[in-house]
């Protein structure tokens, strides 16, 4: 039996290990509060954690001005009172179903890593200068007062709420602007360049303070877009940089920065200014702990490390009451789940298990919905519409600007795009791929928009393969004997698609496109590649034939705000990079696919563009933005497959105020819009 | 045995200084940088990063150096004192995010391991000693089973039938209350409720693949004419077994060993992945995919030093176990 102690005591050895750690850890425990018999109950029953809390304060807050956390904090004084905390004319915003009761916790899951961090703008990061209207249709002020424009939208003078303060209390005014435009923004170091929607005509805007109250924005020329521009999400930079706060970690304001730097063991004070806090950069600011802000919850608890849990609590001082002039927000605050990886299926099971109170985004896709259709009467919660703003489920680029002068000649022959257009089975795409969500359309605003072009959006969208195969021939390339299109050069016409394999619906979109339009004597192939492989390709150096990707306005401002594939806009117009680098006057390395003057009717479109976000009256603007669409239809740039569908999000039901439907988009970053800070939970 | 462990020392240094390098040129291989992927990020949830905040945070990380340059500061910096840098994804110290996930990880590979053993152990014995009988069928049938279904799968399956049959959220290590909670008993036995679906996903495969090796190599130790004069001069038939064959047979577990500790920090990815575990492995696959360089490369670094070191020690288990390897170095 000698040997066999061999094993045997290794075997002991490990499991002395293991209990030791174990034990470490239940040392650890030890040190905690032993009243651990409730919370292995509250397992058992989880769905009840964000409820009860909202249940329970009910009965005293229906007619309290504040929220009993604050009540207590305020009698013990070590808070003023309600009236001192908010500003002499706070925001009312009006509740969507019912006023609300004190108490809660909004529960969420992200996934995906700090590049998710943008998503947390939506929930508790949406208060700017000017902010959208819940229904999208336009913008109103928001820590502004009220806003004046001048000199036909070159000036624009902000009064701003008196007597609003940070989260910590300390008071907000025409100073903390003016620290974010001469401090931040004309500070080399922290901004290399200015935020484009600063600038007009490539000339930076300038900010004057008028009075404590009160601050002017000027534009060399009339900015046209800039209050839209200013609702949209991270441009709520001017009210967003706390000098009283961050002053001590900017070179000019802190002679000894460069101990601190040494402190945090940091490279220099850039670093450090933004480590506080001080940069635009999601990934970077959504990592800040007690930063004062003038959002309705700060985190206590920032994410670290992207798994865990981030915590935000309420702002005492929140300037926004509701109609009976309660101080908002109703929920105490914020728990976001932060899971490893990108994948969706934990948060899935979260929301089945009743542990999301409610979200829209990462795992509301539409392949989760039937399960979560099963699972709504169990886990307690119901859905809410969400409606897109793209012109299209799947945009379908040819590259305009090939290097190849060949290919080049043949993707800018339109009767070719047509020709592809017409072979194009959009119905049977939507009932394979799209999980029968769309209607056939081209890349095109919505139809109840004041933008919708009839030409553009339904032009070419009938299944032929007659008028295909005629629309080719128009364009001049012969079948050959075995059946298929011969160039200019002779040889076979072959498209190579280039897909990023993170969008399994365009890689599933591929093998029908290709038979389509094998069908009509056109060679496709494609390969699905490592989005940052697809990036460097596609966008970076545009060095492909053909692609497909989404997003871009479809409805609402968002037409005139992002209308990436109705004319070569920016860097994601990827089907003309070309057009778009000489549009945007890039250089250099941001011009690593190469520059090129358009054509005559691109040209006028970008002429016209330059005069919109020039143009403050609105009317004005919509037709000239019409212009452009109207040329957009007769140059049909990109080829689309189907109308976005409606989308969704879950809301449990004792989760309250949260409108049925909303716009889904980032530049109108729901629910953000919608206000958050009246969402409140009840029974 | 002195010199063997000696040569072996001698011939980790330049290994762990190659894998370093290559780790690090390889990582850097992928087109782009981490702006990259951040950009490529957030155009798939439907943004553009401002050509300004992209200045601003090539300018904070450095990014335009030549590699040689950003290796040879990593590297000097590890060395000279511990600093394996900054984590662009986190911006927060890489020793400070591997340390936080590093006890549950060491906590779920030993189990993990432990668990492996004890099943492997008695039941590849008996699929040895009872072969061909109704018991080595069902066990032969299941290590198939294990060897063969991929563990994130069996991983996907004990989650839904986990959330179907018993309302639990299997993913994670603990309960969404307990999960910022201080230690106490509670928070114990919520990890241990969560821990062994981790622990059997994992186990699984470990475990029959372990037991196919003992069967296969008791198997052949089994009628070796040394067993049958042992037998013949009266040895009985327990003390035979545990005396020679299985002694034999026990080389595959030690140089398992050897494979235990890096799988401690890289585990299976795949699968604390799909269930969401706060390990390090997906944090090496999310830096890998972010080229968050730091970060991916000390986390490879330690995985690789954790390797060579492992190798090392089961190396000398088995020169200490199997005269056989210890002589032939004499």
């Amino acid at each position: 039996m000698r040997n066999l102690s061999v094993p045997g005591s290794r075997l002991t050895r490990r499991r002395l290990i293991e209990t030791s750690a174990l034990s470490v850890l239940a040392v650890a425990g030890a040190t905690g509060c032993s009243a651990f018999s409730t919370k292995p109950k509250s397992q058992a029953s989880s769905s009840g954690n964000g409820g009860s809390a909202g249940g329970t304060a009910s009965g005293n807050a229906s007619t309290a001005k504040e929220a009993p956390s604050l009540a207590q904090q305020v009698k013990a004084g070590k808070l003023p009172p309600v009236t001192q905390r908010l500003p002499t004319k706070p925001l009312v915003v009006t509740p969507v179903d019912s006023p609300g009761v004190y108490g809660g916790t909004w529960r969420m899951g992200v996934t995906g890593g700090s590049g998710s961090f943008s998503q947390i703008n939506r929930f508790q990061g949406y208060d700017g200068l000017m902010r959208w209207r819940p229904d999208y249709s336009g913008v109103i002020p928001n820590v502004a007062e009220k806003v004046q424009s001048s000199k036909g939208g070159a000036t624009y003078t902000f009064s701003l709420r008196q007597g609003i303060k940070w989260s910590d209390g300390e008071p907000f005014n025409a100073d903390d602007v003016l620290f974010w435009y001469e401090d931040v923004v004309l500070n080399k170091d922290l901004s290399p360049d200015p935020p484009a929607w600063m600038m007009i005509d490539n000339k930076l805007g300038k900010v004057r303070k008028i009075n404590d109250y009160e601050v002017e924005f000027s534009f060399a020329k009339p900015h046209g877009l800039f209050l839209e521009l200013l609702a949209e999400p991270t441009n709520d930079a001017p009210v967003r940089y706390a000098k009283h706060y961050l002053k001590k970690y900017h070179k000019k304001y802190n002679p000894k920065v460069n101990d601190l730097v040494k402190q945090e063991k940091l490279t220099d004070w850039v670093q450090l200014f933004q480590n506080h806090g001080g940069s635009d950069d999601d990934t970077v600011r959504w990592t800040v702990s007690n930063q004062p802000l003038l959002y309705p919850w700060t985190f206590t608890k920032a994410p670290d490390g992207g798994t865990g849990k981030a915590v935000a609590q309420r702002n005492p001082y929140y300037w926004k009451v509701d109609t009976q002039g309660r101080q908002l927000p109703y929920l105490d605050g914020l728990e976001y789940s932060f899971l490893a990886g990108s994948d969706t299926n934990s948060l899935t099971l979260m929301a089945l298990g009743g542990q999301i109170d409610m979200e829209d985004q990462f795992f509301c896709i539409p392949q989760n919905k039937p399960v979560l259709a099963d699972g709504r009467q169990k886990g307690g919660f119901d859905f809410y519409t969400t409606t897109p703003t793209e012109p299209n489920q799947a945009v379908i680029q040819l590259n305009l600007n090939h290097k190849d002068p060949v290919k080049r000649e043949i993707f800018t022959n339109k009767n070719f795009r047509i020709g592809l257009s017409y072979a194009l089975n959009r119905q049977e795409m939507i009932n394979l791929v799209l999980l029968k969500q769309g209607a056939p359309w081209q890349v095109a605003p919505s139809k109840g928009s004041a933008y919708y072009n009839e030409q553009l959006a339904t032009q070419y969208t009938e299944y032929s393969v007659a008028k295909a195969n005629s629309a080719l021939d128009q364009a001049g390339y012969k079948k050959n004997g075995s059946g298929v299109r011969v160039g200019p050069d002779g040889k076979p016409i072959s498209i190579a698609f280039d897909i990023d394999n993170g969008r399994p619906v365009f890689v599933d979109l591929m093998p029908m496109i290709k038979t389509y339009w094998q069908a009509v004597g056109i060679q496709v192939n494609f390969t699905a590649m490592e989005r940052s492989l697809w990036e460097e390709r596609v966008r970076t150096n545009a060095d492909f034939d053909a692609t497909i990707h989404r997003f871009g306005g479809g409805n609402g401002e968002e037409v005139v705000l992002d209308p990436r594939y109705y004319f070569p806009l920016n860097g994601n117009s990827v089907f003309a990079a070309k057009w778009q680098a000489w549009y945007n006057g890039l250089t250099g390395s941001s011009a690593s696919a190469g520059i090129e003057k358009p054509p005559a009717a691109v040209h006028k479109q970008m002429k016209l563009y330059d005069q919109l976000k020039q143009t403050v009256n609105t009317d004005q603007r919509t037709k000239l933005m019409n212009q452009i669409l109207a040329i957009a239809a007769d140059e049909f740039y990109v080829i689309g497959v189907s109308a976005v569908a409606d989308g969704y999000g879950i809301v449990r039901n004792d989760f309250h105020n949260v409108p049925k439907s909303m716009p889904n988009s980032y530049i109108y970053p729901n629910p953000g819009p919608c206000n958050p800070e009246q969402f409140y939970i009840a029974s | 045995m002195l010199t063997y462990i000696g040569r072996r020392l001698l011939y980790m240094v330049p290994t762990v200084i190659l894998i370093s390098m290559v780790a690090f040129v390889i990582i850097q291989l992928p087109p782009g940088d981490y702006l990259t992927a951040l950009a490529a990020q957030l155009s798939q949830q439907g943004q553009s990063l401002d050509h300004a905040q992209l200045v601003t945070l090539e300018h904070r990380y450095g990014l335009g150096q030549p590699i040689y340059v950003q290796y040879g500061k990593w590297i000097w910096a590890i060395l000279s004192h511990g600093d394996f840098g900054q984590s662009f994804e986190w911006n927060r110290p890489v020793s400070a995010l591997v340390s936080q996930r590093l006890p549950m990880t060491i906590v779920l590979g030993f189990t993990t391991v432990i668990f492996t053993w004890i099943v492997a152990f008695p039941v590849g014995i008996y699929s040895a000693i009872r072969q061909y009988s109704p018991g080595d069928y069902v066990a032969t049938t299941l290590t198939f089973l294990g060897v063969a279904v991929p563990n994130f799968l069996i991983a996907l399956v004990l989650m839904y039938l986990g959330y179907r049959f018993f309302g639990l959220t299997v993913g994670g290590l603990f309960s969404p209350d307990f999960e910022n909670a201080g230690w106490n008993l509670g928070k114990l036995l919520d990890l241990f409720s969560h821990l062994w679906v981790p622990v059997v996903v994992l186990g699984a495969a470990g475990a029959a693949g372990l037991v196919r090796t003992l069967r296969a190599n008791l198997l052949d130790e089994l009628h070796m004419p040394y067993v049958v004069a042992a037998r013949a001069r009266g040895v009985p038939e327990r003390r035979l077994l545990f005396r020679y064959p299985l002694r034999v047979a026990l080389n595959p577990f030690i140089s398992t060993i050897g494979w235990v500790l890096p799988t401690l920090v890289s585990g299976e990815i795949v699968v604390a992945q799909v269930l969401s575990l706060p390990t390090t492995g997906p944090l090496l696959l999310e830096s890998l995919e972010s080229q968050d360089m730091y970060l991916a490369g000390s986390l490879i670094l330690i995985v690789s030093v954790l390797t060579v070191v492992g190798t090392l020690i089961s190396d000398i288990c088995l020169a200490w176990l199997d005269p056989r390897v210890r002589l032939r170095y004499k």
